[in-house]
């Protein structure tokens, strides 16, 4: 079959997919009740709308399997390799795809699409509970701008990201570096640098709000006493988990660096402070990308370990000084029964921050990395 | 994202059993006619306040359902869980039809998904309107079901080891004399005045919810507020202090140490008798008392009211008062709305109900309701019956009431270590209320 020959019926799909995807979200958003609608349509609209939400999910699904269907179609012909090029292995493939496809697509479009779309038709709106809603248009996100607890809140986020992506990764890449010499049971160091990792955030909150408190009761202050401590402690807390994940993943890249290129350093005479800055750390650039990114989006979206240590005390009328974006936005859903819009609105405005900001990072350091 | 696929899976699950469970039942008789007829097809699901009462609901549930086949299905929020738990089940299809509006804040949020329960079955074996809530529109949209009372608790075996006797302690005065007394001796008699007021999460609320009860209720009183008012003027707040300076002076544990001391090493300082005075409630009778936890003698306890140095306070009672309200769920199905109520009847005038409700709550206002044996509950009696007035829970108008009690208990602690003045406290108490009010009923 040709591309030619198949348009029609891949916009055919894309139109009825587009349809029952439409009428989906629409009855999920609850949007039918609100309609002029009269007659029969609405009798039809008002009894999907009812429907209970499995209705909703399957028709939403379908409509998006069409389109996906619809999709597939170009990029099938591009396949390379000449097992696959096989009719015997592409044929059922090509058809059965959708059946392969559907377990991950669904779980993507109910844990991540739906929510996603939803949250962000729910900041345009006033709400209590989420079928029950108002338009209110952008009221919502000129609410949030003049909230001095959010500003305070995005400064305080950035900050943190700041020192706590210096300090996880120059030290990670410190320790990696002193455990890939070959040293005597370094095996012995790696496991327990990597541990840390493994608890739960809210429970290394915990655990290190007592370590700490445990310790500034001699001086007679409490971590809830000054936002100094809640910021160094949590800086503390994350370096403490993360150094070992980070570790791991720069002991790879440095394990890969080629042999042959240390030793022709080494001939040439460079020192090993010119080998690790010329050499290795180009070398590794990769993981260099891979770490600062991962360390940059879990600070930025840290929350678990800052309503543990913190909650964001102390205050300083109504700001809580040490509330990372996360806890800010927790709060606001069920600080008052009118901030639950405005809280929906940080939500969009922090995914937005979040994605733009990783993104300019991972593109600047992709750039830095060489080729092998 | 695993939330929500938690709670997608939790819905399947419910929806399974309830597709499985749904088909019996209904044509059982009822065996010992003291149930009221259910109607056809409905059901009943509560979402419960409080979990230590989740086992006795589970069974009078279960009860309910051998005796009228109508399900009934509770499910009891996480302490401290209740706001964000109650907001993710009213979204659901199968939402709650009995639930929780506790305080004329939970009204406000939640007060235009409740029925009017004026003149309904249920409403009329109340013995008082005291406990309800209203809305602006005057509905009945919660009915007490319990109420509570909280005092200071007294050991009054340690009181007497301690030379002093309850007829001594009339007003802040002599409450003071009698704890600064004790605190000066507490070496040589091994034990101290009050327990640790702990302001860690789990011990703070008796302080920024129910002591500061006192300021709000004179305050009150003195300007007959009647309905949540948009501001405070903290005319009693140098009252709050006088009282707050001596649970954080005459106690063991003073200082900043008090930033993470925690209700349950407060409770063990009391039952373990190395404290004479603990402000606390009703509800931790059953803590005191029991056999596995501190088995104290129930003859040893009582309950004095919070004096805190305001003019005729000898004349002063318990604050009494609740939380506990059901509300039914306006938007449920009318088959389901008609089996809540019909629950709800039996619960307050069955033999099963009223015993699970005098053992779990204490006394409730109803015409049925059975006396519980819990002493602090005599003592408040003993307050009325001598002619004390009540002391109200005007606390339920705190606004925005996590918020405005956090920041309370922010600035206490800074004061309580002695890096912050009590102006701060004032502030968070006065000008909070006044923003958070504001911020609740912003357009």
């Amino acid at each position: 079959m040709t591309s030619k020959k198949m348009l029609p019926v891949r916009i055919v799909l894309y139109v009825c997919g587009g349809c029952l995807l439409l009428i989906g979200l629409l009855a999920a958003l609850n949007i039918y009740s609100r309609m002029p609608l009269t007659g029969a349509l609405q009798t039809w609209a008002l009894k999907l709308e009812g429907a209970g939400s499995w209705w909703r999910a399957a028709v939403m699904l379908a409509g998006l399997t069409m389109i996906a269907v619809g999709l597939n179609d170009v990029d099938s012909k591009n396949t390379g390799g000449n097992a696959l090029n096989s009719k015997l292995v592409r044929r059922p493939i090509k058809r059965m795809f959708p059946l392969f496809l559907l377990p991950t697509f669904a779980a993507f479009c109910i844990g991540f699409l739906y929510p996603f779309v939803k949250g962000l038709f729910l900041s345009f709106t006033k709400f209590k509970i989420t079928r029950d809603w108002e338009w209110s248009g952008l009221a919502n996100y000129k609410s949030i701008f003049s909230d001095a607890g959010f500003t305070h809140a995005f400064w305080y986020t950035a900050a943190f990201t700041l020192v706590s992506l210096i300090v996880i990764n120059v030290f990670a890449f410190a320790v990696a570096y002193a455990l890939t010499r070959g040293m005597r049971g370094s095996n012995v160091f790696r496991t327990v640098f990597f541990m840390p990792n493994l608890i739960g955030g809210i429970v290394l909150g915990y655990i290190w709000s007592t370590i700490f408190e445990g310790i500034l009761i001699h001086y007679d202050t409490s971590l809830v006493l000054e936002s100094k401590f809640g910021f160094w402690g949590l800086i503390i807390l994350m370096a403490w988990q993360q150094i070992g994940y980070m570790m791991i993943i720069y002991i790879a890249g440095i394990q890969a660096v080629p042999e042959d290129i240390i030793e022709a350093a080494k001939i040439d005479g460079a020192s090993a402070w010119k080998t690790l800055w010329h050499v290795t750390i180009p070398n590794v650039m990769p993981s260099i990308t891979i770490c600062t990114f991962l360390t940059l989006t879990n600070s930025f979206k840290l929350f678990d370990q800052n309503i543990a240590l913190t909650g964001g005390r102390p205050f300083d009328g109504d700001i809580h000084t040490t509330e990372m974006l996360a806890l800010n936005i927790y709060r606001a859903l069920y600080e008052t029964k009118t901030s639950r819009g405005p809280g929906q609105a940080k939500a969009v405005v922090f995914f937005i921050l979040v994605a733009t900001i990783s993104i300019i990072q991972l593109s600047a350091t992709r750039k830095k990395e060489v080729q092998q | 994202m695993k939330k929500l696929v938690a709670i997608l899976l939790v819905l399947s699950l419910v929806f399974a059993f309830a597709a499985c469970t749904g088909k019996q039942g209904n044509e059982e008789t009822d065996p010992a006619g003291t149930a009221t007829p259910a109607a056809d097809g409905g059901k009943v699901y509560y979402l419960n306040f409080k979990p230590e009462a989740d086992q006795a609901w589970q069974d009078l549930a279960k009860t309910y359902t051998e005796l009228t086949g109508v399900e009934v299905k509770v499910v009891t929020a996480a302490s401290g869980e209740y706001d964000n738990t109650l907001t993710a089940e009213m979204d659901k299809d199968a939402a709650p039809t009995m639930f929780q509006i506790g305080n004329q804040g939970a009204v406000e949020t939640w007060g235009e998904y409740a029925l009017d329960l004026t003149g309904s079955d249920f409403a009329n074996e109340l013995t008082t309107n005291d406990f309800n809530l209203y809305d602006d529109e005057g509905r009945l949209v919660s009915v007490g079901y319990c109420y509570e009372a909280f005092g200071i608790i007294v050991n009054k075996a340690l009181l007497e080891e301690a030379g002093h006797t309850l007829d001594e302690i009339k007003d802040f005065d002599t409450l003071k004399a009698v704890a600064d007394d004790i605190h000066a001796r507490a070496e040589e008699l091994g034990f101290d005045a009050f327990t640790s007021a702990g302001l860690d999460g789990s011990s703070s609320w008796r302080f920024s919810g129910h002591l500061i009860n006192m300021p709000l209720y004179y305050e009150f009183r003195d300007d007959g507020v009647k309905e949540q008012p948009a501001e405070i003027k903290g005319t009693y707040m140098d009252n709050y202090k006088a009282i707050w300076d001596l649970y954080i002076t005459d106690a063991a544990t003073t200082g900043a140490a008090l930033a993470t001391a925690t209700g349950d090493q407060a409770e063990a300082e009391f039952g373990e008798g190395k404290a004479v005075f603990y402000q606390n409630g009703t509800w931790e009778y059953a803590n005191l008392t029991a056999a596995d936890k501190f088995a104290m003698d129930p003859a040893n306890l009582t309950m004095i009211p919070i004096y805190c140095g305001v003019e005729g306070e000898d004349k002063a009672g318990l604050c009494c008062g609740t939380e506990n309200c059901w509300a039914v769920n306006a938007n449920a199905k009318q088959e389901d709305i008609d089996a809540t109520l019909a629950f709800l009847k039996w619960v307050v005038t069955s033999d099963e109900g009223t015993t699970m409700m005098a053992e779990q709550f204490g006394p409730c206002p109803f015409k049925s309701a059975k006396t519980p044996e819990n002493v602090f509950f005599a003592a408040a009696n003993d307050y009325t019956a001598a002619g004390n007035y009540v002391v109200t829970w005007a606390f339920n108008w705190e606004p925005a009431v996590d918020d405005y009690r956090a920041a309370i208990v922010d600035a206490m602690t800074k004061y309580t270590a002695g890096q912050g003045d009590w102006d701060a406290v004032v502030a968070a108490a006065v000008d909070g209320w006044a923003t958070l009010y504001a911020k609740d009923h912003a357009a």
